[in-house]
């Protein structure tokens, strides 16, 4: 007896027959619900309304016999357990039946209330597990369906694709019909059927040593994935279950770590002249590499996880550990050890870490013998320069004073001399011979010393100048050659009249570009000469123009301002003035440029900087 | 019109030169000379012991013109020397310097001494002499 309640439909034309399966059913399923059909029309409208949990069903029916008879009712009911009932020579057909799906069979001459109960409690049970089973595929489906890996079922030994989820749909851009028109060889063209089976329900992303499987996705772009291989039941069919882990990114991730470790290490590894090294807070060694470790032929294993200091003597070491110590407290260092007859320059920097605590530092050692070896090479022989340099100043000086010395003598004595009391002609004469060499020598004693002394004074004083007034004394000490010659002066210091300049320096020059442009004044015109000044920017520009013989620059440009350079054949010319005009401006820290023509003129430019 | 004058330099044309110009620019009625530091300190010595011997008193130089490169003593070490026996006796007596150098550092050095009051480079010149006559510690000879 089954205490369960029920409903149960009967196809039975025949009212016999239904008769007695009904009392065999009230009396094993006291609470079930009957329902009777006649023919196979009135069964599918039952199936179509009502709930029915087993269907009993004879085979020769009004509107369908045999197997057409129980297609009629499985079409409609194949989720409802279906027991045939049958006649002795249908035997056969009901076991047709049971191929097809039904339930069982019951011969009906042999039932008895207790073959019914039998079999229709294993079909409710059946059906019961098929539900379950259904219920499990839909929970599976919905599962792969809604997954967010890609995923593929395969049909087990070949790459045919059978169900594709969304998320497979979504990452390689083809449509669900797209895919199941193609395989799964053609997505990953370098895969071998051996790598889809074999591990069972392992997952095969773990092999370290696989590469990565290539994809190609519709648009083109290759992929990187690995392949989680299941195999499942589906639908009553072994298939194979693949899921994929698009690894891409991560390997770029990966490739790109590598490759700035790699860079890091070159980059270490082939510190130039020195090392790199990154110690901790008991100052060990954590790494260090470089093409020159402390210790030459010294691999860097040797020095790894030993306290950096240890490897000084004990004076350096102390000294080492206390500049490392501000390094722990934040700041950079630089500073130099001696190791052997070697000198280093160590720079120490912090390593914060992001909540500001500093536990390494990071040191760069660079190997600078070499330029110490020069630095003091170079130090000795600036010594050495200057030692020379001032014995030749002092050479200088003494020559001078003892080519002055007497020539100052010279000058005393014709000073005193009056000619008027001389009254032999000859020796008259050659007094005044003597009298004016001994005024050419002093004239080129004094420049060159002149020369030397403006090379060796760098501290001129400077003062407040005004151009117009140093100019007149100028004009004044050369008045009669200016008058001699009908030299026209025109001058405009407007619109600058005041310069910062050494007096006697500003005399010197105006002098000389004067003198000079008397001396050099054209024979065939009236000399004019032309000064004013202009305030450029920051700077004063002194214009000293006149329209003279004027210098080939062409052929002169560099030698204009050289000492004992001589462009002019005239007695008086030394090749003095110009090399001293530039020397006393370029003192000053102003300049002098120079504009000519051969037969128009000169025009030196001369810059104050303020 | 300066009383005695006193120059020391080794090179005795300069020594008569000065002597010709000091008379000829009426800048001083005696030239005194000494060849070097040495003999110049010698006769500072010299002054003193004849002047406390005779309380006669002997008229001092007024003006030491004296020459920097000189043999034996130079113009340096005679400066030290006087400054430190003999110039508070006579602290009117001022130094010129009368040289030929051409070395800056001399001409800075000789501006630390107060005692110096000019620097002239040679030769002495009336012209030169005119000019100091303008000197303030000199023009009141000159009144």
């Amino acid at each position: 007896m089954i205490n369960e309640q029920i409903n149960v439909l009967v196809v039975e034309d025949n009212q016999g027959d239904y008769f007695l399966v009904k009392e065999y059913l009230d009396e094993i399923l006291p609470k079930s619900t009957i329902r009777h059909a006649n023919s196979l029309a009135d069964a599918s409208k039952i199936l179509e309304t009502e709930n029915i949990d087993v269907v009993l069903l004879d085979l020769t029916l009004p509107d369908g016999i045999g197997i057409d008879s129980f297609m009629g009712v499985y079409q409609k009911a194949s989720q409802i357990p279906i027991i045939v009932l049958t006649g002795y020579g249908d035997t056969d057909m009901a076991l047709e039946t049971l191929k097809l799906g039904a339930q069982d069979y019951i011969v009906k001459d042999d039932c008895n209330p207790a073959a019914l109960a039998k079999s229709i409690g294993y079909g409710i049970e059946r059906s019961k597990i098929l539900d379950q089973l259904k219920r499990s595929e839909e929970q599976y489906k919905y599962l792969f369906h809604s997954n967010p890996l890609p995923m593929f079922a395969l049909k087990e030994g070949t790459f045919n694709i059978l169900m594709v989820n969304n998320a497979a749909i979504e990452h390689y851009g083809y449509s669900e019909a797209e895919f199941l028109q193609m395989t799964f060889e053609e997505l990953s063209p370098q895969i071998s059927i051996e790598q889809l089976s074999g591990s069972g329900n392992q997952d095969t992303e773990q092999d370290e040593t696989q590469p990565d499987l290539k994809q190609v996705k519709k648009d083109g772009t290759q992929i990187y994935v690995e392949l989680g291989i299941h195999d499942i039941f589906l639908q009553g069919q072994e298939e194979r279950l693949i899921v994929v882990h698009d690894v891409t990114e991560r390997n770029l991730a990966k490739e790109q770590l590598r490759e700035s470790e790699q860079m890091f290490r070159t980059i270490s590894e082939n510190f130039p002249n020195g090392s790199v090294a990154i110690l901790d807070k008991d100052l060990k060694i954590l790494y260090t590499a470089g093409k020159e470790l402390y210790i030459p032929q010294t691999p860097p294993s040797y020095f790894e996880n030993t306290v950096y200091t240890s490897h000084f003597s004990q004076d350096t070491g102390q000294r080492v550990n206390d500049e490392l110590e501000s390094v722990f407290s934040g700041q950079s260092r630089v500073f130099e050890v001696t190791y052997d007859d070697l000198s280093y320059m160590i720079s120490a920097v912090p390593l914060t870490e992001q909540d500001k605590s500093i536990n390494k530092i990071l040191l760069a050692t660079q190997n600078i013998t070499e330029q110490k070896r020069n630095e003091k090479e170079k130090e000795l022989l600036i010594e050495e320069l200057m030692h020379n340099n001032n014995d030749l100043k002092q050479f200088s000086y003494i020559t001078s004073h003892n080519l002055r010395a007497p020539l100052s003598n010279l000058l005393g004595i014709i000073q005193l001399l009056d000619l008027s009391t001389i009254t032999d002609p000859m020796t008259a004469l050659l007094l005044k011979n003597f009298k004016e060499c001994t005024l050419q020598l002093n004239d080129t004693v004094n420049d060159l010393i002149n020369v030397l002394i403006i090379k060796n004074n760098v501290n001129t004083k400077k003062e407040t100048l005004s151009i117009p007034v140093i100019f007149e004394k100028v004009i004044n000490s050369v008045q009669t050659t200016v008058d001699h010659l009908h030299a026209e002066i025109a001058q405009d210091f407007k619109e600058a009249e005041t310069v910062e300049f050494n007096k006697s320096y500003l005399e010197s020059i105006l002098l000389n570009l004067l003198t000079n442009a008397i001396k050099y004044s054209s024979p065939n015109r009236k000399p004019s000469i032309r000064v004013y000044t202009k305030k450029i920017k920051d700077s004063i520009k002194l214009y000293f123009v006149d329209n003279g013989l004027g210098i080939d620059l062409e052929r002169h440009k560099d030698k204009i301002f050289g000492l004992y350079q001589r462009f002019h054949d005239h007695a008086d010319s030394k090749g003095l003035g110009l090399y001293m005009v530039n020397s006393q401006i370029r003192v000053m820290g102003g300049e002098i440029e120079v504009e000519s023509e051969v037969n128009k003129g000169t025009t030196f430019i001369i810059t104050f900087k303020n | 019109m300066i009383k005695r004058v006193f120059c020391i330099d080794d090179d005795h044309i300069t020594l008569t030169l000065c002597d010709l110009v000091i008379r000829k620019a009426q800048f001083a009625e005696e030239v005194l000379t000494s060849n070097n530091g040495k003999e110049g300190l010698l006769f500072f010595s010299e002054f003193f012991s004849r002047n406390r011997k005779s309380k006669q008193t002997e008229e001092p130089p007024q003006i030491i013109f004296l020459d920097l490169n000189m043999p034996i003593m130079n113009g340096w070490d005679f400066l030290e020397g006087y400054l430190m026996k003999y110039s508070d006796r006579i602290p009117d007596t001022k130094v010129v310097i009368l040289s030929s150098t051409v070395n800056p550092e001399d001409f800075s050095r000789a501006n630390q001494y107060e005692i110096v009051i000019d620097f002239i480079n040679k030769p002495l010149t009336i012209e030169g002499l005119d000019e100091l006559k303008e000197n303030e510690v000199v023009s009141k000879f000159f009144l």
